[in-house]
C-alpha cells in the first residue's frame, strides 16, 4: 500500500481574526501527482504558508511522512520540510546553482566549499532529468525554467518528499511545460509526491492523478481519477459556456474595423524581423516560445529599448509606445504593477485622461462626472476605499476603466492572466472583451498561451532562430500543442467536416 | 446617498496627506499653548512677528525637501544650495552689480544644479542619496570659491548703501501690512507650489513616481522631466532661501544654509511627508515647519540649553516617522505591503 506524504485533516486556520482555511482536508499520497485548483484565491496564502511553515491552527492536524508536525494543541512554528516552487524564486541571486542546490541547504556541514566536488555532485541529479544547467551558472542569470528546475532540484538533493508547483504554467513555454511535466513523472515515480497549484484545469486534467477544487478556503470536491473531466467542474462550465457564446456571435459577426498599428522589430534571437498588423477590434496573442526573445518584446514594451531596432506605426506615423495615449501597456499581474497605492481611486482612474481632458486635476466637475457615470459600474463604496484595501476584482476593473478611459487605439496586455485564479480569469476575459468591442485593438504577449486563445483571432509564435509562425483563427485547430480552449477550435473543425 | 457627505471631518481626513498635516497643526497648537502658558512673552505681537519670519526659511527649505521627497527620492544639496545662492549674489552685488541681475544669475546658478540632480537620479539613476552629496559637496565647494575663499564684505560696499537697503528690505527687513516681507515670500511661494502639486498634471506625476515609478512609467509619465521639476522646484526655494540669508547678513557668509537640508526634511516629515514617497502635502509642510520654529522658539523663551533644543526636535522627528510607518503598515514593525 501506498504511503501518505502529506495529510491535513479538517484544518481550520485563521489571520488577524479572519478564517482562512475552514474544515480543510487534503492527502497527498506517495509518488501522486495530485492537482489543486483554486476558483479564487481566498485562503490560497495562508494554504502555502501552512505548508512552509506550521502556525497555529484553530482546528484540526497536519501530518507529513505520516508523522504528526502541527495540531490546534501545538505549533512548533518551524518550517516544513516541503519545496514550495512559486512566481518568486527563493534562490540566492548572486550565488552559484551549486551553491543554492548543496551549501544553503540544512545539515550541510562543510566549511570549506570546493567548487569542482559539488559540480560533480550535481552531475548525476541533471543526467537523470536529462537537462543541461551549468552549476557554476548565477541563479540570476537562469531562464524560468531553469530556475524552476534547480528549485525542484535543490528540494529533491534536501530529501524534501513533496514539492508544491504553484503556478508555473504561466511562467514557462508550453514546451518547457512539457519537459517538466515529464520530470515531475519522473521524480513521481521514485515516490515523491507533487501539489500541482495551477487555475488552468487543463493542465491539471491531463497530468495529475487527483485534484481537488478550493473554494473560499474550503475544499469543495476531490475529483477522483475516474472523474477528471472538465463536466465535473462546475466553474469551468458556466467559463466554456461564456467563451462559446463569444465565439459564436464572433463567427456570425465579424466587426474588425480599419488599422489600428503595425509593428516591425527586429528581434536578436530571430531568424526574420516580426512584423504585425493589427485591426482596430482585432485581439492578437503573441507566444513567445523562448524566454530571450520574450524578455525583447517586454523591454521594447516597457522601456522601449533601443539596443536593437524596431518601429510601430498608427496612421502611418511612426509612435512611441511609453507617453503615447495611443498606446496603453497593462504589465503583468497588473494588481500588483498597475495601481498607485498612495493616491486615491479618483485620481487612479482617472490618471491617464490628463492629455484628453487637461483641466482634469484643475476642475473637479470632470471628475464629478466621471464619478457619476463609472460609480453605477464600479459602485459607489469604491471611492472611499484606499486602494490597498480595494479587493482584487475592484482592482482589475480599476486598471481596466483607466485604460478604457484613455480610449487608446491599441492595448499591449503581457501575461493578463497571469497569477489570476478562475473566477478573475473570467473578469479579465470579460474586460478584454470590452475592449475589443469599443474596437480597441488589443496584443497579447505570453509565453503560455493560457486563456489567450478564446479571444485572440490571430497567434504568432515566435521561437529562436525561426521565422515567426502565423495561425488565423480557422487555423487554430492545427495548433500542435495542447493548449486551453484548443478543444473549442478543434470541436468546431469536427463539426464541419 | 453618500457616506463622505455624512462625515465632512472623514471627507477631509481623505484628502491625500491631510491625516499628517492636521496632526501636525494640532501639535503645532498644543506646543504654542504650552510654551506661552510658560512664558507669557510667546504671545507678543513682536514674538509671532519674528517667529513668522524665521519660520519662513525653514517652510522654504520644507517645500523643496517635501517635493523630492514625495518622488521618493531625497536632495542634501539644499544647505550647500542655499550658502551658493548667499554667496554668488553677495559677491555679485559687492562687485557692483545690480540687485536684479544678480538674483537672476543666481538662480540661473542654482537651476543649474537642480537639473543636474534631476539628470543623476532621473536619467542616469544614481542613488539619490549619493547624487545630491555630491552636488552638495560641489556646490559647497563653489560658495567657497566664488569669492576666493573668504565670506564677502557688506554688499553696500558694491552696489551702494540705498539699494543694499533695498534688496535687504526687500527679502528680511521690510513689512508688509504689519509683517515682515520674508513671510509673504514664502506664502507667495507656498501658494505657488502648493497649486503645482494639488492641480496640476505635473503634480500628480510626481506623486505618481513617489507611489509606483513603474506604473507611472506605463501610464506614459516622463520620469526624468517629472524628477528633474522636482528638483528644480528644490532649486528654487534654496535659491530664495539663499537670498534671505544673504539680505538678514547683509553680506555672503560661506557656511550660510549648513545643515539647512537636514531641517527641510525634518519639517516635511514632521507635516507628514512620507520618506517613502507619494504621500504629503504642503499644508503639512507649512505645519511641520511652524511646529520646528515654535518650538524653537518656546525653548529658548524658557531658557532651555541649544543641547536640550536639538534632542527635543530629534525625538520629535523620529516619533514623527514612527507615525508614519505605523500608519502606513498598520503596526509597528511589520513590513511594508509589496
Amino acid at each position: 500500500m501506498r504511503k501518505e506524504i502529506f495529510r491535513m485533516e479538517r484544518v481550520s486556520y485563521q489571520e488577524n481574526g479572519i478564517m482562512m482555511l475552514e474544515d480543510f482536508n487534503l492527502n497527498v499520497m506517495e509518488g501522486e501527482i495530485m492537482g489543486f485548483l483554486p476558483v479564487n484565491s481566498y485562503g490560497m496564502s495562508a494554504f502555502l504558508r501552512l505548508l512552509k511553515t506550521n502556525l497555529s491552527l484553530e482546528d484540526g492536524h497536519i501530518y507529513y511522512h505520516e508523522e504528526l508536525i502541527n495540531s490546534w494543541k501545538e505549533s512548533r512554528r518551524n518550517n516544513n520540510r516541503i519545496t514550495v516552487i512559486q512566481n518568486r524564486s527563493c534562490l540566492v541571486e548572486g550565488m552559484t546553482v551549486a551553491d543554492n542546490i548543496f551549501v544553503l541547504r540544512q545539515g550541510f556541514k562543510k566549511n570549506l566549499i570546493q567548487p569542482a566536488v559539488l559540480r560533480k555532485q550535481l552531475e548525476p541529479f541533471l543526467q537523470d532529468i536529462g537537462v543541461n544547467i551549468s552549476a557554476d551558472a548565477y541563479v540570476e542569470k537562469l531562464s524560468a525554467f531553469e530556475r524552476i528546475l534547480v528549485e525542484l532540484l535543490k528540494g529533491i538533493v534536501a530529501g524534501h518528499r513533496l514539492i508544491v508547483l504553484c503556478e508555473t504554467s504561466t511562467l514557462i513555454s508550453g514546451d518547457e511545460l512539457r519537459k517538466l511535466h515529464h520530470i515531475m513523472h519522473h521524480y513521481a515515480g521514485q515516490g515523491y509526491a507533487f501539489l500541482y497549484i495551477g487555475s488552468h484545469y487543463e493542465d491539471i486534467l491531463q497530468i495529475c492523478d487527483r485534484a481537488v477544487l478550493m473554494s473560499n478556503g474550503r475544499i469543495e470536491k476531490v475529483l477522483q481519477p475516474r472523474e477528471m473531466f472538465a463536466e465535473n467542474l462546475l466553474c469551468a462550465q458556466e467559463y466554456d459556456k461564456m467563451v462559446r457564446g463569444y465565439l459564436n456571435d464572433k463567427r456570425n459577426n465579424v466587426k474588425l474595423g480599419k488599422q489600428a498599428c503595425a509593428f516591425y522589430g527586429e528581434i536578436p534571437l530571430m531568424k526574420d524581423p516580426l512584423r504585425f498588423q493589427v485591426l482596430q477590434g482585432e485581439c492578437i496573442a503573441i507566444q513567445c516560445l523562448n524566454n530571450r526573445i520574450y524578455h525583447d518584446m517586454c523591454q521594447i514594451l516597457l522601456e522601449e529599448e533601443q539596443a536593437f531596432h524596431w518601429h510601430l506605426s498608427m496612421e502611418d506615423r511612426g509612435e512611441k509606445i511609453q507617453g503615447n495615449r495611443k498606446a496603453a501597456v497593462i504589465q503583468e499581474q497588473c494588481t500588483h504593477t498597475m495601481l498607485f497605492p498612495e493616491l486615491n481611486y479618483m485620481d487612479n482612474l482617472c490618471f491617464n485622461l490628463d492629455k484628453r481632458m487637461k483641466n482634469v486635476w484643475l476642475t473637479g466637475n470632470i471628475r464629478k462626472s466621471i464619478r457619476q457615470e463609472y460609480g453605477k459600474i464600479l459602485g459607489e463604496d469604491v471611492f472611499a476605499t484606499p486602494i490597498d484595501e480595494l479587493h482584487e476584482r475592484q482592482k482589475y476593473q480599476l486598471v481596466y476603466s483607466r485604460i478604457l478611459l484613455q480610449k487608446p487605439k491599441v492595448v499591449f496586455c503581457i501575461q493578463p492572466f497571469k497569477g489570476a485564479d478562475m473566477q478573475h480569469r473570467m473578469l479579465i476575459w470579460e474586460l478584454l472583451e470590452q475592449f475589443l468591442e469599443r474596437g480597441i485593438a488589443v496584443v497579447i504577449l505570453a509565453v503560455n498561451l493560457a486563456d489567450t486563445l478564446s479571444l485572440a483571432d490571430r497567434l504568432i509564435c515566435l521561437d529562436k532562430g525561426k521565422a515567426q509562425k502565423e495561425y488565423s483563427r480557422e487555423d487554430f485547430a492545427s495548433i500542435p500543442v495542447l493548449a486551453p480552449w484548443l478543444y473549442l477550435y478543434r470541436e468546431e473543425k469536427r463539426e464541419k467536416e | 446617498m453618500n457616506k463622505n457627505k455624512k462625515n465632512p471631518f472623514k471627507k477631509l481626513l481623505a484628502i491625500r496627506g491631510m491625516g499628517g498635516a492636521l496632526t501636525a497643526f494640532a501639535g503645532l497648537i498644543i506646543i504654542y499653548c504650552a510654551f506661552g502658558l510658560i512664558n507669557n512673552t510667546v504671545f507678543t505681537g513682536q514674538n509671532i512677528m519674528n517667529l513668522l519670519r524665521s519660520m519662513s526659511k525653514y517652510l522654504l527649505i520644507g517645500i523643496a525637501q517635501s517635493f523630492v521627497l514625495i518622488t521618493g527620492n531625497i536632495d542634501l544639496s539644499i544647505g550647500s544650495m542655499a550658502g551658493m545662492s548667499a554667496m554668488i549674489a553677495a559677491t555679485l552685488m559687492t562687485l557692483g552689480v545690480n540687485p536684479a541681475l544678480a538674483i537672476i544669475i543666481t538662480l540661473i546658478s542654482c537651476l543649474i544644479v537642480g537639473v543636474v540632480n534631476g539628470f543623476l537620479v532621473g536619467k542616469f539613476k544614481l542613488p539619490p542619496f549619493i547624487a545630491t552629496l555630491g552636488t552638495m559637496f560641489v556646490t559647497r565647494g563653489v560658495a567657497y570659491m566664488v569669492n576666493g575663499n573668504r565670506n564677502t564684505d557688506a554688499i553696500a560696499t558694491g552696489v551702494g548703501k540705498d539699494v543694499a537697503d533695498k534688496f535687504q528690505n526687500f527679502f528680511y527687513y521690510g513689512t508688509t501690512l504689519g509683517i515682515y516681507n520674508t513671510f509673504w515670500i514664502a506664502i507667495a511661494t507656498f501658494i505657488v507650489f502648493f497649486f503645482l502639486l494639488s492641480k496640476t498634471r505635473t503634480g500628480r506625476h510626481i506623486y505618481a513616481i513617489g507611489s509606483n515609478v513603474d506604473a507611472a512609467k506605463l501610464s506614459g509619465v516622463n520620469v526624468v522631466a517629472t524628477t528633474t521639476k522636482a528638483y528644480l522646484v528644490s532649486a528654487i526655494c534654496s535659491c530664495i532661501v539663499g537670498l534671505i540669508l544673504c539680505a538678514q547678513a547683509g553680506m555672503g557668509n560661506m557656511e550660510a544654509g549648513n545643515m539647512y537640508e537636514m531641517y527641510g526634511v525634518a519639517a516635511g516629515v514632521i507635516g507628514g511627508v512620507s520618506p517613502l514617497g507619494g504621500t504629503g502635502i504642503l499644508l503639512g509642510t507649512l505645519a511641520g515647519a511652524s511646529v520646528w520654529q515654535t518650538l524653537e522658539n518656546g525653548l529658548n523663551m524658557v531658557g532651555a540649553q541649544v543641547g536640550i533644543q536639538r534632542i527635543v526636535i530629534g525625538i520629535i522627528v523620529v516619533f514623527a516617522v514612527l507615525l508614519d510607518v505605523v500608519i502606513r503598515t498598520g503596526q509597528l514593525g511589520k513590513k511594508r505591503k509589496n
